[in-house]
């Protein structure tokens, strides 16, 4: 299968704290990829990685190479707006925008100065469709989209994710703030993403991994002690710090 | 203690209380047979059922664990292998009762014919007792070894085979011989049976599933 990404040695400090260590990782496409491990084990900074989020973050420093569609994107050449385009993000906390949902949606296009209305709506549409949202949004477009509940919320942010034709989507944590209705709405709707895109989660529920994700790394203190086949690591984990975190007898 | 922790040491101490009652019937079907104790036979009878019911507290702890535990790796694998454990367990103890009731349809068994059974059910008691320990401690090295012990059930079977060909048929004592087989016929399932267990042990230990034939 062909990697979306390919991590070389990297290393990553916040200021002189250590927060990932050497690591080597290949992300398959159209897979769905779960990072789990203790909070503070580096999952998040390493999805952060991805789409080069810790930009934003000024103590930050990297070492090392994430090869993404054959460019190293740790260099500093690249142009980081574009390669967020290709690496969406969907974060813990839905976090529309205060305006209505069809413009939530289409708030990427907008960005790139797209005006053509008939454009505008078929992304609109195809982008909820994609988000299972569709249905239950079509005849409230133009209401705010904090009107919507918290899963629609957050399949909204999918969808705006999705509005922008990306190769990878990151989730943050994405259903962590949702009932378990909204949380197995979403969890369907990325065994759905994944036939377009990959998809990389972190989450804190071993189960959703379990669940959702054909691999699984788990991290602990900035390493990845071990990362596999999901039903292989969750039936026959080979390290026993692997074994300890996710039977609960961690610590 | 994490709850999981003291749920499988129950689910486990469950199994081997079952594998307890279930040595203890087959040891009682050896004495029954040498003494021709008829009321020891009768009270195997009867324990059937308690290890009948010992399966089924073994499935409704690994049911408990499952719903409410969700475990996963080893956790999930001493259900897993548990479960079967027990199943084969109960098997066991249906062999147990059958003997008893060959026990108490048929006339005692002439002690120059009771050495061909004894040493079969001597060798499996032993095969039984080791393999349950090799359970508790999680031997793996017992349990790849252990199995070796039901070739030695077959072979004495066999052995009881060939010297059944060699009786004289008109000989009266000879008709005394046949429930005799079909003891041995139920000691060999029974080996099977325990043969099974080492391959649950095997796989709770390492997920990978070995067939010992």
């Amino acid at each position: 299968m062909e990697n979306s990404f390919t991590i070389n040695n990297l290393n990553l400090f916040y200021g002189d704290k250590q927060a990932l260590k050497n690591i080597n990782m290949d992300i398959s496409r159209y897979e769905v990829t779960a990072f789990i491990g203790p909070s503070g084990c580096g999952k998040s900074t390493l999805l952060r990685c991805l789409n080069r989020m810790n930009d934003l973050i000024p103590s930050v420093r990297m070492e090392g190479d994430i090869i993404f569609d054959q460019e190293n994107i740790n260099k500093d050449k690249i142009d980081v707006v574009q390669l967020r385009t290709r690496v969406g993000m969907v974060f813990q906390k839905p976090n529309p925008f205060p305006m209505s949902i069809y413009e939530n949606v289409i708030y990427g296009l907008r960005c790139q100065n797209i005006k053509d209305k008939n454009v505008l709506n078929k992304v609109c549409e195809t982008s909820l469709r994609k988000a299972a949202l569709w249905d239950e949004v079509k005849d409230r477009l133009n209401d705010n989209a904090y009107g919507l509940s918290g899963g629609q919320q957050q399949r909204l942010c999918i969808a705006r994710a999705i509005a922008m034709e990306p190769e990878v989507i990151l989730m943050d944590e994405p259903t962590s703030a949702l009932d378990p209705i909204a949380t197995a709405k979403i969890e369907e709707l990325i065994q759905e993403l994944k036939k377009d895109y990959t998809i990389i989660i972190v989450t804190h529920s071993m189960h959703q991994a379990a669940r959702i994700s054909d691999k699984t790394a788990f991290f602990l203190m900035g390493e990845v002690i071990e990362m596999g086949e999901t039903r292989n690591l969750f039936h026959v984990p080979k390290d026993k710090r692997t074994e300890d975190y996710i039977t609960g007898r961690f610590g | 203690m994490v709850k999981i922790n003291l749920e499988l040491s129950l689910f486990k101490e469950n199994i081997i209380l079952m594998s307890s009652r279930v040595y203890k019937m087959h040891e009682d079907a050896l004495k029954a047979l040498r003494t021709n104790d008829r009321d020891l036979a009768l009270s195997i009878i009867e324990s059937d059922e308690y290890v009948n019911n010992d399966e089924e507290a073994v499935n409704r702890r690994a049911l408990e664990v499952l719903a409410l535990l969700a475990p996963v790796a080893s956790d999930l694998r001493i259900i897993i292998a548990g479960i079967k454990i027990a199943t084969d367990l109960e098997r066991m103890g249906d062999y147990a009762k059958n003997i008893a009731r060959f026990i108490l349809k048929n006339d005692p068994v002439l002690e120059e014919q009771m050495v061909l059974i004894e040493d079969i059910y001597r060798v499996y008691l032993d095969f039984l007792n080791k393999t349950m320990d090799a359970f508790e401690n999680a031997d793996l090295d017992a349990a790849f070894a252990l199995p070796k012990m039901d070739e030695e059930i077959d072979l004495l079977i066999k052995n009881l085979f060939f010297k059944l060909e060699e009786v004289e048929l008109n000989d009266p004592n000879t008709i005394r011989l046949i429930p005799l087989v079909g003891m041995a016929r139920n000691i060999e399932r029974a080996g099977d049976h325990t043969k099974n267990i080492c391959e649950q042990i095997i796989y709770e230990s390492t997920g990978q599933y070995y067939d010992f034939g």
